[in-house]
C-alpha cells in the first residue's frame, strides 16, 4: 500500500481500499477499549508523577479527569 | 468490540474525530510538563517521559492500524515539549530530546509495521472471502445442474429417482397413498418443425411452468427428457385430489398457447399408477403410468 494511502484519513474512492478501509477502521475501534484504558492507566501514573514534583492538585486531577472523559467518550460514543 | 458498525461515509469523519482527540490529550500531557515548578524540572520530565513512552505509547500504539492516529499523537506531545526544552538548554535537556526522538522513532516503526501487517491480513480475509463466496456459487451451480433440469429448471431424473424412492418409502411407512403421473406431450415434434426449435423449448418451459402452478408444495414434477413429464403427488386421496389435481393438470395441458405470437396447440396425454395398487416399487409404477399413457395417445387421432 503506498504511503499517502496508509496515511490517509479520507474516505477511498474506488471499491477495494473503501473495503479495506473500512476493515482497517473497525479493527482500530475494536482495539478502542483495551488502548482507552491503557490510556486512563497512562494518565493516573503521569498525574502521580506530577503531584509528585510539584504540581498543583487542582491541575493535576483536571488533566487526569479530562483524559479520563475523552477516553470513555472514545470508547462509548464514537463508533465502539 | 463494535456495537453499531457507522455508516460508511461517518467512518472518516469518526477517524478524523479520533484523532484529532488524540492530539488533545498528547497536547494536554505537554502543557502539564511545562507547567511544572521551575525548580523541579530536570529530574521529573526524564522520569515522567520514559514512564509516559512505555505505558501510553505502547497500549495506543502498539496495536493501531492508522499510522496518522499515533505519528499525529506522537508529535503533538513531542513538538511542544522540544520547544519548551530548547528555551533551557542544558544537558538533561538534550538527552530528553534525544530519548523523546528515539522513542518517537521506534514506536511510529514499530505502529507502521503493525499497520502493514493487518492491511496485509486485511487483503488476504478479503480474498479468502471472495475465493469462499466464489466455491459456495460454483457448488450451488453444480448441484442445481446435478439435480434439476437446465431448461425447464424442474427436478431432473436424478433427484425425480431419489425423490420418488423416498416417498414410497414415506407412504409405505405411514399406509398412504402415492400418485405417479407420466406426461407426454402429443405431437411435440410436429410443433417443433413447424415453429423451429426456440418454440419448441419455450413449449417445454411453458408446460413444466403449467404443470408447477397446478401442484402443491410437497409434490414434485420432473422432466425425465424430451417432451416426457413426470409428476408425484403424496398423500394421494382418491376422492378429493385425483379430481382437483389431475384434472386441472390435464386441463391446463390441453389448450392453446400463445408463444411469441405463435398460437400452438397444446395437447398432452397423461398415464397414472397409485401405489400400492399399481405396484410397490419405482420401476413398476413408472411401467404401469407408461402403458396408461400410451394407451391414451394410442386413442387420439392420428394427426394428434
Amino acid at each position: 500500500m503506498p504511503l499517502p494511502q496508509l496515511f490517509s484519513l479520507a474516505y477511498p474512492t474506488d471499491a477495494e481500499n473503501q473495503e479495506i478501509f473500512r476493515q482497517r477502521a473497525f479493527r482500530f475501534f475494536g482495539y478502542s477499549i483495551a488502548n482507552m484504558m491503557g490510556l486512563i492507566y497512562g494518565a493516573g501514573l503521569i498525574s502521580l508523577v506530577l503531584y509528585t514534583y510539584g504540581a498543583e492538585k487542582k491541575s493535576t486531577a483536571l488533566l487526569f479527569l479530562l483524559t479520563a472523559v475523552i477516553a470513555i467518550v472514545l470508547i462509548f460514543f464514537l463508533a465502539t | 468490540m463494535i456495537k453499531n458498525k457507522p455508516a460508511k461515509h461517518k467512518l472518516a469523519n469518526f477517524l478524523k474525530l479520533r484523532v484529532a482527540l488524540g492530539c488533545a490529550i498528547g497536547l494536554m500531557y505537554a502543557l502539564a510538563v511545562a507547567l511544572l515548578p521551575e525548580k523541579n524540572i530536570e529530574q521529573p520530565i526524564l522520569f515522567l517521559l520514559s514512564i509516559y513512552l512505555v505505558s501510553i505509547a505502547i497500549a495506543i500504539f502498539q496495536y493501531s492500524v492508522i499510522p496518522s492516529y499515533y505519528i499525529l499523537f506522537n508529535i503533538s506531545i513531542f513538538l511542544p515539549l522540544t520547544i519548551f526544552l530548547l528555551s533551557k538548554p542544558n544537558e538533561i535537556s538534550a538527552i530528553t530530546i534525544l530519548l523523546l526522538l528515539s522513542g518517537i522513532i521506534l514506536f511510529t516503526n514499530k505502529g507502521l509495521k503493525v499497520s502493514l501487517s493487518e492491511i496485509n491480513s486485511i487483503k488476504v480475509n478479503l480474498k479468502l472471502q471472495t475465493e469462499i463466496a466464489e466455491h459456495v456459487i460454483t457448488r450451488q451451480k453444480l448441484s442445481e445442474m446435478a439435480l434439476y433440469d437446465n431448461l425447464t429448471k424442474v427436478a431432473n431424473q436424478n433427484m425425480f429417482e431419489d425423490s420418488a424412492k423416498s416417498s414410497i418409502r414415506k407412504a409405505c411407512d405411514n399406509g398412504y397413498q402415492m400418485a405417479l403421473l407420466v406426461i407426454d406431450l402429443n405431437g411435440f415434434k410436429q410443433i417443433n418443425d413447424k415453429f423451429g426449435h426456440d418454440i419448441g423449448d419455450k413449449v417445454l418451459i411453458e408446460v413444466a411452468d403449467s404443470i408447477r402452478k397446478n401442484i402443491r408444495s410437497s409434490d414434485l414434477v420432473a422432466r425425465l427428457g424430451g417432451d416426457e413429464f413426470v409428476v408425484i403427488l403424496e398423500h394421494y386421496n382418491l376422492g378429493e385430489i385425483k379430481v382437483n389435481l389431475i384434472e386441472s393438470i390435464q386441463r391446463s395441458l390441453n389448450k392453446d398457447i400463445d408463444i411469441e405470437g405463435n398460437i400452438v396447440e397444446l395437447r398432452a396425454s397423461i398415464g397414472t399408477s397409485i401405489y400400492p395398487h399399481d405396484g410397490d416399487n419405482l420401476k413398476t409404477l413408472l411401467q404401469n403410468a407408461d402403458v396408461r399413457m400410451y394407451d391414451q395417445k394410442s386413442n387420439l387421432k392420428p394427426n394428434q
